[in-house]
């Protein structure tokens, strides 16, 4: 007890200053941190297998988190489709290999050519994208407080899904990319009348199959090197690849600095109370000015960390 | 040469404070708005750090409280928050 005072409360022992706070603990923990840094990337690269990046979205539970939702809504379940599981695999490849985050790419393509090119020749068909989420629910949950994305969720036209979750590098961050499809075969939707053939391409929009064969502009969709194929991928849609931890490097950083933000946040608050309370006059620095950009910094962390939908 | 405590320490300095505050929320402002631009997001919390510890050495020049130490405590609580931010940033 008297050793969790000295470290973090303001006490006789160590200057009427949580120890941790100090220049020279200050000092010890940010080589610990720098060297458990260093440590992560060497594991990283000489033993992959012990903590290789793996994600911890299983492409399995996306589909069975949706069905689990349109079931509890009265909704018909949702048939996992190959063609469809390649369309999102090879959307999410042409996301990292030109680099974008969008429906549609900087080229213009728009996904309903690559679910077209999958060989999937459908009715109605949409698409929900998800980025740097840590866990499926989360996912689902995002999806559905947006009222598009939850539209293209619950939708009752749809009889099909397809999922792809790919790890990679987006606009400069190690990222793992969610490509959710939807839809509807030709030949087993009841026709509907009037079908629109210019709908805009948004979000996670229900899309007809427009009348006339639809044009996307011609290109080539570039599969990043190492990234799965397409067969490849749809034979381990239950079970992604794990490493022998369960965590991926950068889960593990992130735990750690927000860990220690928090409790750094934590003693300067206390710190604060405690020398305001008592009365101690100390010769340092502000602790209320570290409590504040510590604040700032766990507030911008928590908003960088935040999964995005599309 | 002793600290005075918080209370009267913020009544002396409010506009200390409220600077520093300015400061801190304008550059969350910018990460914010840099949200597609990681390169950039660090520029501006490089930034921040760097005025903060500028903050420090004002603040307690004023105070005329200002040392090395404190200095080094400022400095080393930077260097901290750049570490650990630019590592979940960067995603190393």
């Amino acid at each position: 007890m008297s050793l969790f005072h000295h470290l973090f409360l303001p006490h006789h022992t160590n200057n009427q200053r949580a120890k941790i706070l100090h220049p020279s603990a200050l000092s010890v923990i940010i080589g610990c941190f720098a060297l458990f840094q260093i440590l992560i990337g060497q594991v990283i690269n000489r033993f992959p297998d012990i903590l290789g990046y793996a994600s911890q979205i299983p492409a399995g539970e996306i589909v069975q988190l949706t069905n689990s939702e349109r079931q509890s809504r009265g909704l018909s379940q949702l048939k996992l489709n190959p063609e469809l599981s390649a369309a999102a695999l090879q959307k999410a490849s042409d996301m990292f290999a030109r680099n974008y985050w969008a429906h549609v790419s900087p080229g213009g393509v728009q996904p309903w050519f690559f679910i077209t090119q999958a060989g999937y020749t459908y009715r109605y068909a949409g698409e929900n994208l998800a980025r740097d989420f840590s866990d499926p629910k989360s996912i689902i949950q995002a999806w559905l407080n947006s009222p598009t994305h939850r539209d293209n969720l619950l939708n009752s036209r749809y009889e099909d899904i397809g999922v792809a979750v790919v790890d990679g590098t987006l606009e400069g961050k190690d990222t793992t990319l969610v490509v959710q499809m939807f839809g509807t075969k030709l030949a087993s939707a009841p026709a509907v009348g009037g079908r629109s053939a210019s709908v805009v391409a948004k979000a996670l929009e229900e899309r007809p199959q427009p009348s006339h064969t639809p044009t996307p502009v011609p290109t080539t969709v570039a599969v990043q090197p190492g990234l799965p194929s397409a067969a490849a991928y749809l034979t381990s849609v239950e079970e992604p690849p794990k490493n022998f931890l369960g965590f991926s490097p950068f889960e593990i950083t992130k735990f750690t600095s927000l860990g220690l933000l928090t409790l750094f946040a934590v003693v300067l608050l206390i710190d604060v109370i405690v020398v305001n309370r008592r009365k101690i006059n100390r010769w340092t620095s502000k602790s209320f000015a570290h409590l504040v950009f510590i604040i700032i910094l766990i507030i911008a962390a928590g908003t960088i960390l935040r999964g995005q939908i599309l | 040469m002793s600290e005075i405590v918080f209370e009267k320490d913020f009544s002396r300095h409010p506009l200390h404070y409220f600077t520093l505050l300015c400061v801190l929320l304008v550059g969350l402002w910018g990460l914010f708005w840099f949200s597609y631009y990681p390169g950039m997001q660090f520029s501006i919390f490089i930034s921040m750090a760097v005025s903060y510890v500028v903050w420090g050495i004002v603040h307690h020049r004023e105070h005329h409280s200002l040392h090395l130490k404190i200095v080094m405590e400022y400095l080393l609580i930077a260097v901290f928050a750049v570490l650990l931010f630019g590592s979940i940033l960067l995603r190393t």
